[in-house]
């Protein structure tokens, strides 16, 4: 059973690693690994990415607000509609197919991934006044190590970003599923955020998101810990080498990554929707 | 702000990866990580009716740093009410007690 231990850790470190770097949390890894190699239960294996997302977001938060390049204002702001997204959605649970909102929302992924893909880095160079973004005082800089300059940006099209962080609620109530990717899209889609900004505040924000969410998995009793508790310490360790890396690496080849990663969870998604996961 | 922020995310973490690592050498210790796959709470009601966590039992010492996680980002949301009301930014106070009474909400709903 040892072997258990290690492999489990050995998998929840990677899966720290990506979560941190790209603001997603890890359950992407996680949660198939936990069912398809350890033969966890689907309520189990969620319970533990949800814990996953946690330790991701407070151990890379922790880095990421020290450095700056995390926006801590515009990540509190939209914090509000993604909890009122996800309350929503745990209310409508049972109103809608699971299966054809999964079947939608990796339609909707690949679409965006390949958005991602094709558009050049934003970096400020369509920078359109936001008034939103003028009231709340959110726009920001950070310094580039990779680039080695600071990076000016103003997020753009907040208003609209209100109602994509909602929808990110929602599917994060509504499908029990770490909302960050769908965050990350929408900084780097809509409010026009460098990529770096974008991964790291989608991590400080997913942290709280998923706060409420794992609640409900305690009180349900979804939560095991024998699993969980292994899957934090090597999130922790794997979160930690992440936001060593994230520094080093230039938006464009964070997106290229981010766009293959995007891919991998609407297949996910799709499978899991046709019962194969 | 930053610093004070940085630093409460990594201390609650590090506490909950310390707890975390001493338990999972326990569990080596006592063998019992062959229970993982036969884990049997069917909710955290039934473990507090038990009185398992008042038997501080093992698998009762085991929910310990769950909660400890659970509680960070809570308390990350806590400490920048604070922090902005320390501050005087007004508009960020309110922002972030509206972050706060709707998790509580949220609480509140599934219990």
């Amino acid at each position: 059973m040892e072997l258990f231990l290690i492999l489990l850790i050995l998998v929840s470190v990677i899966a720290g690693i990506i979560g941190s770097l790209f603001g997603i949390g890890g359950g992407i890894v996680i949660i198939p690994v936990l069912i398809l190699l350890f033969h966890v239960s689907v309520k189990e294996a969620i319970g533990a990415s949800i814990i996953s997302v946690i330790v991701t977001s407070s151990a890379a938060a922790s880095v990421y607000i020290k450095s700056d390049i995390v926006n801590f204002k515009l990540g509190m702001l939209l914090e509000i509609f993604t909890v009122l997204g996800a309350i929503t959605g745990a209310l409508l649970l049972g109103v809608f197919n699971p299966k054809i909102l999964l079947i939608i929302f990796s339609v909707v992924l690949t679409i965006s991934s390949f958005l991602i893909f094709l558009k050049k880095n934003n970096n400020n160079k369509y920078y359109q006044e936001d008034h939103i973004s003028k009231y709340f005082d959110l726009d920001s800089k950070y310094y580039d190590e990779s680039d080695n300059k600071v990076i000016e940006y103003h997020p753009a099209h907040i208003s609209y970003g209100f109602i994509s962080m909602y929808i990110a609620g929602l599917i994060s109530g509504l499908l029990g599923i770490g909302s960050g990717v769908f965050k990350v899209t929408s900084f780097d889609s809509i409010m026009k955020i460098p990529m770096k900004v974008s991964t790291t505040t989608s991590n400080f924000m997913i942290g709280v998101t998923a706060c409420a969410s794992a609640f409900i998995y305690l009180v349900r009793g979804y939560i095991n810990p024998y699993i969980s508790i292994p899957v934090a310490v090597g999130i922790f360790l794997g979160a930690m080498i992440g936001t060593k890396i994230l520094y080093k690496q230039h938006d464009t080849t964070l997106k290229n990554i981010f766009f293959v990663i995007l891919i991998a969870i609407a297949l996910e998604m799709f499978f899991r929707a046709l019962g194969i996961l | 702000m930053n610093i004070r922020l940085s630093n409460i995310l990594k201390t609650f973490s590090y506490i909950s990866v310390a707890i975390s690592i001493v338990l999972i050498f326990a569990m080596i210790f006592r063998g019992s990580l062959y229970t993982s796959l036969h884990y049997k709470y069917s909710s955290i009601e039934s473990f507090f009716y038990n009185n398992y966590i008042y038997k501080f039992n093992f698998t009762s010492l085991l929910f310990i740093p769950i909660i400890v996680i659970i509680l960070t980002p809570l308390s990350r949301v806590v400490l920048s009410i604070f922090e902005y009301i320390y501050e005087k930014n007004t508009k960020f106070v309110f922002i972030t007690l509206i972050v706060f009474f709707l998790l509580m909400i949220s609480l509140f709903l599934i219990s």
